[in-house]
């Protein structure tokens, strides 16, 4: 046994971006870099599997739950890697910012202490903007990126001076940054600056997550980065923040109960409007980018829930809808980055000229729409079983009315691929290996949707 | 144990998806897959049944857990008992010796019919005979509803085989629309048994009920009626019953198969099956015994009309599976199980024998133009086809002491009168009667030399050669039709009744009297003038009674009068109604109203995205205060 084996993803990944600042700086050659970081990624995701204890130190915490997340992040680092390796010619510097972006995401997740909790943030963020703004040479994608990205860069800094300002008002009240303290020392009159402090918290938190009305630099940002990196923000900064939002509020579980309602009407919100924004999109990023915000208003129900009585059933809902969400996107943006366009009509009859492609793609939706047979069905199961447990009526509605705007968008874009269109072969040459990257995560989906029970109880080792 | 039981599903699967996926393949090859899979099977089915020969004991074997989210749990179980055993062996046996005659049938059949593809026969074949394994050895109810569906379809598939002529395909729509409103109430019954016991597996379910004080009899009643409704619509009893004359456009084999030996008595496991629901339930039996001697009356009159030798089956078909719920109907399981298994040989024998009639004689169905065609025959052939013929006959007719039907339908008639149901006796008596009378008219017409006024040659045509897979089916059936298959014992718990030889004699003697009766009428009215018997009949009975007789009561114009056309008038009217107005004028501008509000929002503009971040965080620091 391996001492201390609980850092070890971690600090395998830091050794890779060593190695690859060095390597960079002698030698340019992309297929070396490429494979360096692939390695570096399975080391570290191999780690995870030695970690036999949990940890407890004052900074970081690492439990089953947070290996979870850990591993998903891993694993979708590594997709993107690849999707980006097919996608670029020359990008170097996209898998040290990729690297280093996961990093900050797996601190964040690990985290139980502000200032880990801010430096996770923040080395995961700016690592990205980096990835946003990064030049392909073609004219017209390179403003949108810059533009998205200046954007970003812009509201997010904001988040940030909010996030500090909260941190500032909760070290004003209580003395401390770690968060158990602040679930030790809970009386009733809390006073209005650390509820301000810890609403201050949430929405950085919140606009990390695009949830609505802090959502409105999404579509842009969606639309203007290259797909590979769009598959990155959609899922390791998804899950990361997502996690951290939810350990903070499962320490604070009596203060925040002023915040339910906001969160009730926030989610509603979310989740309603995150399906209508994307009903009539012709770019199929922008309507990924809105049907993200929707499916984080789902998790966000969850959340909802934990507020009253936090168990092993709700974590459950949490880890498998992470786990079939950030499956189906990753599949989705590595067919676009395979196809290299984003534009709706460019799908029109794609089944009859890449009938397989087609297929799979059409899995993935199915999926994200939740239709039986697949995982994402089992994912809705879950959030809808989880609503109704606590009887969350209304939330209840606003998902089933969500769920079939959802429907109606997700079955337009798969009408598209099947539309019987007199056009030429569309010449593509697929990179095999993507290809079959893709294929067998939409297998997964379908054996996740046919065989359930076996998957959740492998989740359930976890926890 | 577990192994043979999954081997036994397992050939069947295998070769359907193998029959699927290579699809133009020699038909030798398809032959032998085809059969070869159902011979594996059957050799783990005698396995199984050997195996529960020598340790007589019901288990339970654990395949597989569906799903199980706290507590909904859904195991595949598969259950074996004496019925279990039973059935798999009928369904296993039966099916081998008829895809073997089918191999033969086909072939000859594809010189006629040309252009069907004889992979896709042996596909659905295979499927069928998958679920109906699943059908009967399913201990969860949400299994045994997959294979009920799953019979229920490849029942479609295989009606509409010829699916180049219209007719077929309609009859195939009737015979899955009847039965999927059947199924419906199954699974309405499903449901009931979940909300009112927790749980979907049978086993479970008997515990419970034998813990139960017998109180609130209602809710079993319902549940009972659910399940009946399902059982009469796949059984084709009284009201649900029009499908299956209409199903017997169908290649012969799958008359034999699906219409006439298994799929058609699944209703009557289902309810041996969760017997201990009915008996909770006297209404429902009671009912249950009335539908099955209506029916077993009214198809029995039927069959005197009908001339299409198929047709002739068929309605004998739906009135012996009649009887079998007449023995549901006076809790006579074991007598009911009997006769599943007895009706199973010499239907099967009479069905086949009349397949490969219809082949000898130029694929005509109707007995009076057999007849003319069958003198044009070798004598052997001749000789052969009558002794199939009047061994299946006199077994359906339950001729005593030597046919195997006399065993098992004297045996439902005697229960019936020992546990004092006088009026279903005398029923069936008299459906004895009537049996007896429309096979021997059918065996008379088609095989009377004395009336042989056109006889029709074909000359210029290759005689058919009639290979072992053609004869071993025959043969064998021909034996268990005989009293040789009545010697088959059942492994189930036989009721137990009190009564003494002499009445058991007496009634005996009372129904074989009825039977020879019958037969001798029959003999006496077709053997020499039959010509101008169906005038006879038009004229002493009109012409309204003899349509209502001709399709057993005429329950398809009455559907079509009362079910069908205000159906469609509904649904012509339903065409503009206010639910797609709303949606059309008031949810959809509702919901573009918002779309386009909100994507005015997203204007790219970083100043204005600014102001609604600020905006957002002042109005929940607001609301977080205030609230």
């Amino acid at each position: 046994m391996i001492k201390n084996a609980q850092i070890l993803p971690i600090s395998f990944l830091f050794i890779t971006l060593i190695i690859l600042i060095i390597t960079i700086s002698f030698n340019r050659k992309n297929l070396i870099i490429f494979i360096i970081t692939i390695i570096g990624l399975l080391i570290s995701l191999l780690s995870i599997f030695l970690i036999k204890h949990t940890l407890f130190y004052p900074l970081i915490m690492i439990d089953n739950y947070s290996l979870f997340y850990t591993f998903l992040i891993l694993i979708s680092a590594l997709y993107c890697s690849i999707f980006s390796y097919t996608y670029l010619n020359k990008n170097e510097e996209v898998y040290m910012l990729i690297i280093c972006s996961t990093i900050g995401a797996i601190l964040l997740v690990l985290s139980i202490h502000m200032t880990t909790f801010f430096i996770g943030l923040e080395l995961m963020s700016i690592a990205l903007y980096g990835l946003i703004i990064y030049l392909r040479n073609d004219k017209d994608n390179d403003l949108k990126a810059l533009e998205s990205g200046i954007k970003y860069m812009v509201l997010s800094s904001m988040a940030s001076c909010f996030l500090l300002f909260g941190m500032a008002l909760l070290y004003f009240y209580y003395g401390n940054l770690t968060f158990t303290n602040y679930y030790f020392k809970l009386d009733d009159n809390t006073t209005l600056w650390t509820i301000i402090g810890i609403v201050l918290i949430l929405i950085s938190l919140g606009f990390k997550l695009s949830i609505i009305p802090f959502h409105s630099y999404t579509p842009d940002l969606y639309e203007g980065t290259m797909p590979p990196i769009t598959a990155f923000i959609a899922t390791v900064t998804k899950i990361s923040v997502f996690v951290a939002f939810m350990r903070l509020l499962m320490i604070l579980p009596n203060i925040t109960s002023f915040l339910n309602n906001v969160l009730t009407i926030i989610s509603i919100v979310t989740i309603l409007f995150g399906n209508i924004l994307a009903l009539k999109q012709n770019n199929l990023k922008r309507i990924l980018g809105y049907s993200s915000i929707a499916n984080l208003g789902y998790l966000l129900t969850v959340i909802i829930a934990m507020q009253m009585h936090i168990c092993k059933f709700i974590l459950e809902t949490i880890n498998i809808y992470l786990l079939t969400y950030t499956l189906t996107t990753l599949g989705i943006f590595g067919i676009i980055s395979l196809i290299n366009n984003e534009t709706l009509s460019f799908y029109k009859g794609l089944f009859w000229s890449k009938p397989d492609l087609a297929i799979v793609l059409t899995i993935m939706l199915l999926s994200l729409a939740g239709i039986p047979l697949t995982a994402g069905f089992i994912g809705k199961v879950y959030i809808f079983l989880n609503a109704l447990n606590y009887q969350l009526w209304f939330i209840l509605i606003s998902i089933g009315i969500g769920n079939s705007i959802g429907i109606y968008y997700y079955f337009r874009i798969i009408s598209f691929l099947y539309m019987n269109v007199n056009k030429k072969q569309l010449i593509f040459d697929l990179n095999s290996f993507v290809y079959y990257l893709v294929l067998s995560l939409s297998l997964f989906i379908l054996v996740f949707g046919l065989f359930p029970q076996n998957i959740i109880s492998l989740i359930r080792v976890f926890s | 144990m577990k192994k043979i039981l999954i081997l036994i599903c397992l050939f069947p699967l295998i070769s359907t998806l193998l029959l699927a996926s290579l699809r133009c393949m020699s038909k030798i090859l398809v032959c032998i897959i085809g059969v070869g899979s159902i011979v594996s099977s059957t050799i783990f089915a005698i396995l199984l049944a050997f195996y529960y020969y020598l340790k007589p004991n019901p288990f339970l074997e654990h395949l597989y857990s569906w799903i199980s989210i706290y507590d909904v749990k859904i195991n595949f179980n598969f259950y074996i008992d004496g019925l279990s055993v039973v059935m798999i062996c009928i369904v296993n046996g039966i099916g081998l010796l008829i895809h073997l005659f089918s191999t033969w049938y086909m072939c000859e059949n594809f010189k006629y019919k040309k252009d069907y593809l004889l992979s896709r026969f042996f596909l659905y074949m295979n499927l069928f005979m998958l679920n109906m394994l699943i059908l009967i050895l399913g201990d969860n109810l949400i299994l045994l509803l997959l294979g009920w569906e799953g019979v229920g379809f490849c029942s479609y598939l295989l009606i509409s085989y010829y699916y180049r002529v219209y007719n077929n395909v309609i009859s195939g729509f009737k015979a899955f629309i009847t039965t999927r409103i059947g199924d419906l109430f199954f699974a309405i019954g499903i449901f009931f048994v979940w909300i009112q016991f927790n749980t979907f597996d049978i086993q479970q379910l008997l515990t419970k009920f034998s813990l139960l004080n017998n109180t609130n009899s209602f809710r079993y009643e319902l549940i009972a009626f659910m399940f009946m409704l399902g059982t009469i619509s796949k059984s084709a009893q009284i009201p649900l019953h029009t499908w299956l004359i209409d199903a017997m456009v169908g290649p012969t084999p799958v008359s034999a198969l699906i219409h006439a030996a298994t799929m058609i008595t699944s209703g009557v496991y289902f309810i041996i099956r969760t017997h201990f629901l009915f008996e909770l339930a006297p209404i429902t039996l009671n009912t249950i015994g009335l539908i099955g001697t209506i029916t077993l009356l009214l198809a029995g009159i039927s069959a005197l009309t009908q001339n299409n030798i198929k047709r002739i089956l068929a309605c004998s078909t739906l009135s012996q599976v009649g009887y079998m719920f007449v023995a549901i109907g006076i809790k006579a399981w074991h007598a009911a199980i009997f006769h599943v298994m007895i009706h199973a040989f010499f239907k099967a024998l009479l069905f086949i024998s009349a397949g490969s009639l219809i082949i000898s004689c130029k694929h005509s169905q109707n007995i009076l133009k057999i007849r003319s065609i069958f003198l044009s025959l070798s004598k052997n052939i001749r000789i052969a086809y009558y002794f199939c013929f009047v061994i299946g006959g006199s077994a359906l007719s339950a001729l005593p002491i030597i046919t195997a039907g006399f065993y098992s339908k004297e045996k439902i008639i005697l229960l019936s009168k020992i546990s004092g149901y006088n009026k279903i006796w005398i029923v069936g008596l008299v459906g004895a009667f009537i049996t007896s009378i429309y096979t021997f008219r059918t065996i008379l017409i088609m095989f009377n030399k004395n009336i042989n006024k056109f006889i029709i040659f074909f000359n210029n045509q290759k005689p058919l050669i009639y290979n072992v897979s053609h004869n071993l089916p025959l043969f064998i059936l021909l034996i268990l039709s005989t009293y040789l298959g009545s010697l088959i014992k059942i492994p189930m718990q036989k009721e137990i009744t009190m009564y003494n030889i002499e009445v058991e004699n007496c009634c005996n003697i009372i129904s074989s009297i009825i039977v020879i009766v019958g037969i001798t009428i029959a003999a006496k009215i077709f053997l020499f003038s039959n010509v101008y018997y169906m005038d006879i009949i038009e004229v002493v009975l009109g012409k309204l009674v003899l349509n209502i007789i001709y399709t057993i009561g005429g329950f398809d114009w009455l559907y079509i009068k009362l079910v069908i056309i205000p159906y469609l008038y509904l649904v012509r009217i339903n065409k503009f109604d206010c639910i797609t107005f709303i949606i059309n004028n008031i949810i959809n501008k509702v919901i573009l109203f918002f779309y386009t509000v909100m994507t005015k929002l997203h204007n790219g503009n970083l100043s204005f995205y600014l102001t609604i971040f600020i905006v957002g965080i002042i109005t929940s620091l607001l609301m977080s205060n205030i609230l």
